[in-house]
């Protein structure tokens, strides 16, 4: 082995290499200038071994905190450990979208479900009037700007000019009426309630139509000739119930009936109505007469969905439904809330 | 800052704090692997302001990617293969808009050939290598003319304490390979320093 080849196996060697370290270490004790070079080699390692530590400069810490702070999109965090790991600031940045839309979505939902739920005005109990002296008289609509019935319960105006023209009739004394509803003046619109309204769940106009003239055809859906209507003051448009959302309902509630009787059978004929109605486990909102006081003109009644066709069924049997007098949409839900259906049966004798 | 698991693999407390989205966690690592990040840096690149933005560069780059660290070396190995690598970068860059070093010499295909830039004559004399009393700056300044890609060899080896089958996964070069590069970068070293060694 010559100098050459110790030379290269000088590290070798000095790792404890076992390959050749016997004839290296004969060469070096042989040869004063591989041992010298072997001596300085150690010492530069042994020198790199010793270096001196270096410090990292204070700003470092503050430099990686800044660009993880870029990094992150944000300012500068006090104190970098306060930076999310890069997997869940990509979470939160992938959901911060989605988080803002379902933020305004929320927004719009709890505008409109407050405008749905706000409070009813209060309802009133119309005292029944003594029978015989109540005095139907069809509605009228003071103005034509439509409002919210909220508005109109707080007009006192508004309602005294009602309470004189809409009576709520009462059954006969001894006619058991737990269910009945006398509609008050508050819940009654300020106008045509062409177009749904928030509130107005519980109005429900009872007239339909202008009066018709005595021995004149009867419109689809009018009076009945028997009603007076002659202390009417002014033809009443066609009042519809809104229905408490715009955009849930947007159908005005109620459906029109005419119930064709004959004269013998009128005598008891809204009492049986309202019967059925219960029986059926709806309710009766109203029932009109006429000003005598002596025969029911009008029933209100408030139907479950499915007990519609069945309630319908039942006027068969008290009397007669003329063609003129079901509308097409008898059957759909027409009721002031989700799977109700409300009627008005007009009593005609023929 | 590692304690054993079921597995006997070490498990980094500050990564998997760090993960956890621990507050601090991150800082903490900072802190813990700062000063030997830095020494590198500033062993390869030979200015310290440079080390400083390398050594940053470094710690953003373990941020980012520590999600995805396995924990198969430990964190400072770790980070020190990412420092050797932007050293690298940034030397490769030096040499491409030929600033302040010089090429550096290529080993001829047989492994022959100079490796190091020779010590300049002034620095080669007696009397300014007695100057440099200190034996750390005059290590640290040969070690800053030998070839980049056997200096960072040089110091993770002779300084920090790596095998060389550590280096050799880190290159991804044999070992033998490891161990020649490194004979003759340190030979280089004892020539350039022969004066005062």
């Amino acid at each position: 082995m010559d100098c050459r080849d110790v030379m290269e196996r000088l590290s070798d060697y000095q790792d404890g290499a076992s390959g050749s370290a016997e004839a290296v270490g004969a060469h070096l004790r042989e040869c004063a200038g591989c041992s010298e070079a072997a001596r300085s080699l150690a010492a530069v390692r042994e020198g790199l071994r010793r270096l001196p530590p270096l410090t990292a400069p204070p700003e470092l810490v503050a430099r990686v905190r800044e660009a993880v702070a870029r990094e992150d999109g944000g300012p500068a965090p006090v104190s970098a450990g306060t930076a999310a790991p890069p997997g869940a600031r990509s979470v939160l940045s992938r959901l911060r979208i989605p988080l803002e839309a379902a933020a305004a979505v929320l927004f719009v939902a709890s505008i409109y479900w407050y405008q749905k739920g706000s409070p009813p005005a209060p309802v009133p109990q119309a005292p029944p009037a003594p029978a015989g002296t109540a005095a139907p008289a069809p509605e009228t609509a003071p103005d034509s700007s439509p409002r919210l019935p909220g508005k109109i319960a707080k007009s006192p105006e508004r309602e005294s000019r009602i309470a004189e023209k809409a009576e709520v009739a009462s059954l006969p004394p001894g006619t058991p009426e737990p269910k009945s509803r006398a509609w008050s003046p508050a819940e009654l619109p300020a106008a045509p309630a062409v177009r749904a309204s928030s509130e107005s769940a519980r109005i429900v106009p009872g007239e339909a139509g202008p009066p018709a003239a005595p021995g004149a055809p009867e419109a689809q859906g009018g009076a009945a000739p028997g009603a007076t209507r002659d202390e009417a003051p002014a033809p009443a448009p066609r009042v519809y119930a809104a229905p408490p959302s715009r955009l849930l309902r947007p159908l005005p509630y109620g459906r029109e009936v005419v119930l064709d009787v004959t004269p013998e059978g009128r005598e008891g004929a809204g009492e049986r109505i309202a019967a059925a109605a219960r029986r059926l486990g709806g309710s009766v909102e109203r029932i009109e007469r006429d000003p005598s006081g002596a025969d029911v003109v009008a029933v209100r009644v408030l139907l479950p969905e499915p007990a519609a066709p069945s309630f319908l069924s039942e006027l068969e049997r008290i009397g007669k439904v003329p063609p003129e007098g079901r509308p097409a949409e008898v059957d759909l839900p027409a009721g002031p809330t989700r799977g109700t259906v409300a009627y008005t049966v007009r009593i005609r004798v023929r | 800052m590692e304690a054993p698991t079921g597995s006997g693999k070490p498990v980094d407390l500050l990564v998997e704090a760090f993960r956890q989205g621990r507050p601090g966690a991150f800082d903490a690592i900072v802190r813990a692997h700062q000063d030997r990040v830095y020494a590198f840096c500033a062993r390869m690149l030979s200015d310290r302001e440079e080390a400083l933005d390398a050594a940053q560069d470094v710690f953003l780059s373990a941020w980012r990617n520590l999600a995805a660290f396995r924990g198969e070396s430990a964190l400072s190995t770790w980070l020190l293969r990412i420092a050797a690598n932007r050293c690298l970068n940034r030397i490769r860059q030096r040499k491409s808009l030929a600033s302040r070093e010089g090429p550096w010499p290529d080993a001829g295909a047989d492994g022959e050939g100079p490796e190091f830039q020779p010590a300049s004559p002034e620095e080669s004399r007696p009397d300014r290598v007695a100057e440099n009393r200190e034996m750390g700056a005059i290590l640290s300044g040969a070690l800053g003319r030998i070839d980049p890609d056997s200096r960072w060899l040089v110091l993770l080896s002779d300084v920090e304490g790596f095998s060389y089958e550590e280096l050799a996964e880190m290159a991804e070069v044999p070992v033998g390979t490891v161990k020649s590069r490194l004979h003759r970068a340190r030979m280089a070293l004892r020539r350039m320093l022969a004066p005062a060694v």
